[in-house]
């Protein structure tokens, strides 16, 4: 009974959260999105609104994802592995790296145009600039600054995990340290490395502020698109954002769903 | 004869991220502190004007009170409703905890972007602006800020195994409230502390919502920085500089409330 009690209680003290959330966020975002299906259903030319054009956002927006994925994530694990040997560094670079994690959007824009602008430190250096700040390259080069330092922060509490006997039992019975890596360490941290992945594709393709400080409205990524559809002056169809707004919560979704699945297969595994 | 050691890849990486974090930041702050950085490799003339001006700029000012107001606003609210929804539910009801686990990847889904657009379209758009834009802003930061408060909360409950702590407290004889008050919330304190800082912190950082929804009528500080940057470089890089040292303070005072 008191139990009971104890338990209708807490669901009461969690109601003004649960509302906030589902009040502000959960219901009308359903709703837009369900009442642009339902329109699309019943007026012809919906399929027309996604043209070439916002195909194109989304097809830039997976890419750069996906590759400061598959960047971020391997040089977050070799850092990692370096400071499994020197723990005493290990307090410092995870304040640094929870910098970097934050030095995103307007300071970042600023830092890529000093850096690679016209006039910037690496182009005078080089005579010559290596990335497009506006381009697709920068836009890879911005994202790498913060998705490597925000692997290496969600990374290094599972690295530290593991057991700290197994690289010099693995030594001992004469396995190079690449050996006891390929075979023990990064099996054993695989379901790690797969949760921390989809959290960073869905860190990027969710990222507004950074592509929106170093290219404007123009940035070829989704969440800028959306953005510009709502603030712009030119209001077209109404269901173009609904629809573009649906399109990255399906993509980060679907993210989601995929790396849990993987994950529980690993665990299951190990 | 001693052969050269060669860095691993390890150490190349870790070198690497280092150059990664400090750059940027090094850039940034290197500018504001200039007079100017356009005719050579280096900057030149090493200057406290910058700072000085935007430290009296009216609009800075004003955007820094409003910033600072609704950021704590939007912490205070984030961590007092959360914590009360993760430590009831973990402590009296798993169903709800479950529900809670689900809320807090809501954010991960409905990023504050599209978050930004429906609330323009909803509550601006099709009601008419009825709710002040500043108070719908601190609204719709604090369910997107509840995984901050949720995840440290939910682990320091785990590692305290507070269950185990209120049957104790029971068997002595206390009352419920007791223990929680008197053994409970004191070992929670610094997750606690954490949790609102790093509210905090995430509240100063948020641009989609303070740049979609305030823009220029509210400015935050976020949305101000990006349009000194097309005016005054400078000025922009001393308000980075000043408002990222505070960020990298509370980030250091987290990390040891939360060192296990």
């Amino acid at each position: 009974m008191a139990l009971e009690r104890r338990a209708r209680a807490a669901w009461l003290l969690a109601a003004p959260l649960i509302a906030l959330a589902l009040l502000l966020v959960v219901l009308p975002f359903a709703w837009r999105s369900g009442s642009a299906l339902w329109q699309c259903s019943v007026e012809p030319g919906c399929a027309d609104l996604l043209s070439p054009y916002y195909t194109d956002a989304l097809m830039n927006t997976v890419a750069l994802s996906a590759a400061s994925v598959l960047l971020a994530l391997p040089l977050a694990v070799l850092a990692g592995m370096a400071l499994l040997k020197r723990p005493g560094l290990a307090a410092f670079t995870q304040w640094l790296a929870n910098q970097g994690a934050n030095f995103a959007g307007v300071p970042l824009a600023l830092a890529m145009t000093l850096l690679f602008g016209v006039q910037g430190l690496v182009t005078q250096s080089l005579g010559w600039s290596p990335v497009s700040i506006q381009g697709w390259s920068g836009l890879l080069v911005a994202y790498l600054c913060f998705q490597w330092p925000l692997a290496v922060v969600l990374l290094l509490p599972a690295m530290s995990l593991l057991d700290a006997n197994l690289p010099e039992a693995a030594a001992t019975l004469g396995a190079s340290p690449w050996r006891y890596w390929r075979l023990v360490g990064l099996p054993l941290l695989a379901p790690s490395l797969v949760e921390v992945g989809v959290l960073l594709f869905a860190n990027a393709a969710a990222a507004y502020a950074t592509p929106f400080a170093l290219a404007g409205g123009s940035a070829q990524v989704l969440s800028v698109r959306l953005s510009s559809l709502v603030s712009g002056d030119l209001f077209a169809d109404p269901r173009l954002p609904a629809l573009l707004a649906l399109e990255l919560f399906l993509l980060l979704a679907l993210a989601m769903a995929v790396g849990r699945g993987w994950r529980r297969r690993l665990e299951a595994s190990c | 004869m001693l052969k050269p050691v060669r860095p691993g890849p390890g150490i190349v990486a870790l070198a690497l991220l280092g150059l990664v974090t400090v750059l940027p930041p090094l850039a940034v702050a290197l500018y504001g502190l200039s007079e100017r950085w356009d005719r050579s490799l280096w900057p030149e003339g090493a200057t406290l004007a910058w700072l000085q001006q935007v430290l009296r700029d009216e609009r800075v000012l004003s955007a820094a009170a409003r910033t600072t107001a609704l950021t704590l606003a939007q912490a205070v609210l984030t961590c007092t409703l959360g914590a009360l929804a993760t430590v009831s539910a973990y402590l009296y009801a798993p169903r709800l905890s479950a529900l809670l686990n689900l809320l807090a990847q809501v954010p991960f889904a409905i990023p504050a972007v599209v978050v930004a657009t429906t609330a323009l379209e909803w509550f601006v758009g099709h009601w008419g602006g009825w709710l002040d834009a500043r108070v719908l802003y601190v609204l719709l930061l604090v369910p997107l800020h509840f995984p901050l408060v949720h995840r440290g909360l939910a682990a320091a409950l785990q590692r305290l195994d507070a269950q185990v702590l209120l049957e104790a407290g029971r068997t002595l004889g206390a009352s419920e409230w007791r223990t929680i008050r008197g053994v409970l919330l004191p070992l929670l304190r610094p997750a606690l502390v954490a949790a609102f800082l790093l509210a905090l912190s995430a509240g100063a950082l948020e641009f989609a919502i303070a740049n979609l929804l305030l823009g220029g009528t509210h400015e935050l500080l976020q949305p101000l920085m990006n349009s000194l940057r097309a005016s005054s470089g400078h000025h922009a890089a001393a308000l980075i500089m000043l408002s990222l040292s505070l960020i990298g303070l509370l980030t250091a005072v987290v990390q040891r409330l939360t060192r296990p």
